[in-house]
């Protein structure tokens, strides 16, 4: 039997798609900044959203509401959540300045953190792929760095004042002292040198496993300096995300239909489940603010807050449908494309 | 403290009892019940003080702020799989 891979695709796919195309993207736009061109940042984001951030929204809904089992295994959050969203969200229609803007202040708020939990669970994720023996230590020592990184980012951002908008609606900064950004730093860099030490004892020589940390340092840093950037950071973070749904939504099918023709099976089903979601990401972000604005709600209210709603909703699933202790989740994120274009195992039963 | 308030900060106090009780019983919709409490209070909180915590008081603002966090924190332990049986 062959050795495991530490990438889902090869090294290029994986590389490009968690962090390297980001990084050279920010490199590029740097240096556009600097000799004083004018970058493409708004228009880009908004043209690629309807084929990857939108589809990505929609993957994560795909995989708790596509069976009666998933919804079966995380019932309050399939059921009770989008109840206590919905009743937020009529509430921030009737009152847009005060619960509107704090649901918008919330999804912001919560959105970076969002990013660097998704950037600890990849890098757990390479790790063990490449073989790592990752400890309680190892894993405490990783989040700190992440979480460090994201309250950089935030305490940099809200020791700002005044009022921002999104769509119509205002929100506050919230005009904290700048000494938490510098301090957040030092303790980002403390743990970072710790968690390269650690990793290096581990044996961890495969540089996938260090680029959602480097990937991460980027998107903050890069982001908080160059605003055309900042906004093509979601497009990024959802990359990385329909690599690892796109490889798991592969295993569980694989499992469910057994004996289909690899290579064809893998274009086929990987075709359905894009344009599945290219079609749920539409539902999500242009038919629920037209529905809302048929009721009679403004445009300029209703789409950003059915957004921040969207993502919010986004990142309570994540949170529990991607945990690695789960037996259903984590083995089943150890398969690459060798595995999915070998001879088919039995059918397992019909579990996706 | 006014009325939302109190409403807010007993929302969050009950949620959480209710969280502690899951926890300690292993019981999963205590647990998640709990939480969603936890999370509607800190809501009407954060609501409440959002427009005041402009930076005018240091540390209302640190408090929106990590109290958010503290929220998306706890919300990771929301809702675990059921053991396979």
């Amino acid at each position: 039997m062959p050795s495991r891979s530490p990438y889902f695709v090869g090294p290029v796919v994986d590389t490009a798609l968690i962090g390297g195309l980001s990084i050279l993207t920010a490199l590029g736009f740097w240096a556009l900044q600097a000799s004083g061109h004018a970058l493409p940042g708004p228009p880009l984001a908004a043209g690629l959203a309807w084929v990857v951030n939108w589809p990505h929204f929609s993957a994560s809904s795909y995989r708790l509401y596509h069976t009666k089992a998933n919804i079966a295994q995380y019932p309050v959050t399939a059921l009770a959540i989008p109840a206590l969203i919905t009743m937020a969200v009529v509430g921030s229609f009737f009152a847009p300045t005060t619960a509107g803007a704090a649901l918008i202040k919330l999804y912001l708020l919560w959105s970076p953190y969002h990013f660097s939990g998704q950037s600890l669970g990849i890098t757990l994720i390479y790790a063990r792929r490449a073989g790592l023996v990752i400890g309680r230590l190892e894993r405490y020592v990783a989040a700190m760095f992440f979480f460090a990184g994201y309250f950089r980012l935030v305490f940099n951002q809200e020791s700002a004042t005044g009022v921002e908008q999104l769509g119509a609606i205002g929100y506050p900064l919230f005009g904290v002292p700048p000494w938490l950004a510098e301090g957040a730093l030092g303790i980002q860099l403390i743990f970072g040198l710790g968690l390269l030490v650690l990793l290096a004892r581990r044996g961890a020589t495969s540089p996938i496993i260090f680029l959602p940390a480097l990937t991460q340092l980027v998107w903050f840093e890069a982001g908080a300096r160059i605003p055309q950037y900042n906004w093509l950071v979601p497009f990024f973070h959802s990359l990385q995300y329909l690599l690892i749904a796109w490889a798991m939504q592969l295993k569980e099918r694989r499992n469910a239909v057994g004996a289909a023709p690899p290579a064809r099976f893998v274009l086929r089903e990987s075709l359905r489940w894009a344009a599945l979601n290219v079609a749920g990401g539409a539902f999500l972000f242009l038919l629920l603010p037209g529905a809302a604005r048929l009721a009679g709600v403004p445009a300029v209210a209703a789409v950003p807050i059915l957004f921040a709603a969207v993502q919010i909703h986004h990142f309570f699933v994540d949170g529990v449908i991607w945990k690695l202790r789960n037996p259903r989740v984590g083995p089943s994120l150890l398969v690459d494309l060798r595995d999915l274009t070998a001879p088919a195992p039995a059918v397992k039963g019909s579990e996706a | 403290m006014t009325a939302q308030t109190a409403a807010g900060v007993l929302l969050m106090l009950v949620g959480f009892a209710l969280f502690a009780i899951g926890v300690r019983a292993k019981h999963p919709w205590a647990r998640s019940g709990g939480l969603i409490v936890v999370l509607t209070g800190f809501f009407v909180l954060f609501t409440m003080f959002l427009w005041q915590a402009d930076g005018s008081s240091a540390p209302l603002s640190v408090a929106q702020l990590l109290g958010a966090a503290a929220v998306f924190r706890l919300m990771a332990s929301f809702e675990s799989a059921p053991p396979d049986p």
